[in-house]
């Protein structure tokens, strides 16, 4: 998907670890009651009633899971809006017009001399926490 | 790799037309509606279009005559296993022979380029994830979809037909 300032991005990156894990307990459970003598008949019983009572790793996952879900938005957008330029492209610090209160992180970066992508990366592009606004920061950079 | 395509294009599609709505709605991605363009704008103009070629067309709406900049949102999306892109096209046209994505870039408050002769532009488009946040309805779709593909996912791995790959891999 070619990059443009005007698109964003939902995703869950670590789904797929998530998954893993989970797959693995799977696994070392099987193998752990197996080892105590049980049936795969009655492992398979088990594991549904562990899946269906939201217990154990099924309820590890399922809290991983939802702590996932609620940052699928975080600062993908916002990343994604910052990082479309050449890695050459001098960029300026552009304080957000609709905030009132800048912080002092801010209102310093907005003041420097252009820098590359990869030089604002360095310091700390924004939304990314290293600003005392943290992940609220709503500053984007802007070719020069 | 888990692969969540089609529920993040039911994502996508619900933010795409969520931004189209907003437009039809008259109301930015923060809630606050638009203000109506000025008199000078809402004169009648000419437009090329097929379907009002010659025709002179008066709109009280921001952004919208013909529709085609709210409608282009419907279809600027695009899902992978790993999520969803959702955009102003950069590329393709409107008729009055600007991109749409300039379209945004133009009259949304929140992009530097935002034409300055506009009193209180809207936010037509989010660019960080606080105004994507914004978009709660379609936030908490994507959750709820998100939720019940893998759930179904997960539960799939333990019907009676999957019981020998699963325990008989190990």
């Amino acid at each position: 998907m070619a990059k443009s300032d005007v698109m964003f991005r939902i995703t869950a990156d670590n789904m797929d670890a998530l998954y893993s894990a989970f797959s693995d307990d799977v696994v070392e459970f099987i193998r752990r009651e197996r080892a105590l003598g049980i049936g795969d008949d009655e492992i398979f019983n088990r594991l549904q009633d562990n899946l269906n009572n939201g217990q154990d790793f099924f309820g590890r996952f399922k809290g991983a899971m939802e702590v996932e879900l609620d940052n699928i938005v975080g600062v993908t957008a916002q990343d994604y809006s910052n990082s479309i330029y050449a890695p050459d492209a001098m960029l300026k610090w552009e304080l957000d017009p609709t905030v009132v209160n800048h912080c002092e992180d801010c209102l310093r970066n907005a003041k420097d001399a252009p820098r590359t992508y990869q030089q604002w990366e360095a310091i700390g592009i924004p939304g990314f926490g290293n600003t005392a606004c943290s992940d609220y920061c709503k500053c984007t950079l802007v070719r020069v | 790799m888990i692969d969540l395509t089609a529920c993040w294009d039911r994502i996508g599609k619900k933010f795409a037309e969520g931004l189209m709505n907003r437009i039809f709605r008259q109301q930015g991605i923060d809630g606050k509606a638009f203000p109506p363009p000025k008199s000078k704008t809402i004169g009648s103009r000419k437009f090329r279009t097929k379907k009002v070629a010659g025709q002179r067309v008066k709109s009280q709406k921001r952004l919208w005559v013909t529709g085609n900049f709210a409608n282009q949102f419907a279809r600027s999306y695009a899902a992978d296993a790993t999520g969803v892109w959702v955009y102003a096209d950069d590329k393709k046209m409107h008729p009055g022979g600007i991109t749409y994505a300039w379209i945004v870039r133009r009259n949304s408050r929140n992009f530097p380029g935002v034409n300055t002769n506009i009193d209180d532009p809207p936010m037509i488009f989010p660019r960080t994830a606080q105004e994507v946040g914004a978009m709660q309805k379609e936030v908490e779709f994507a959750r709820y979809e998100l939720k019940k593909a893998l759930t179904e996912h997960y539960r799939q791995l333990l019907t009676p037909e999957k019981r020998e790959i699963v325990i008989g891999q190990v």
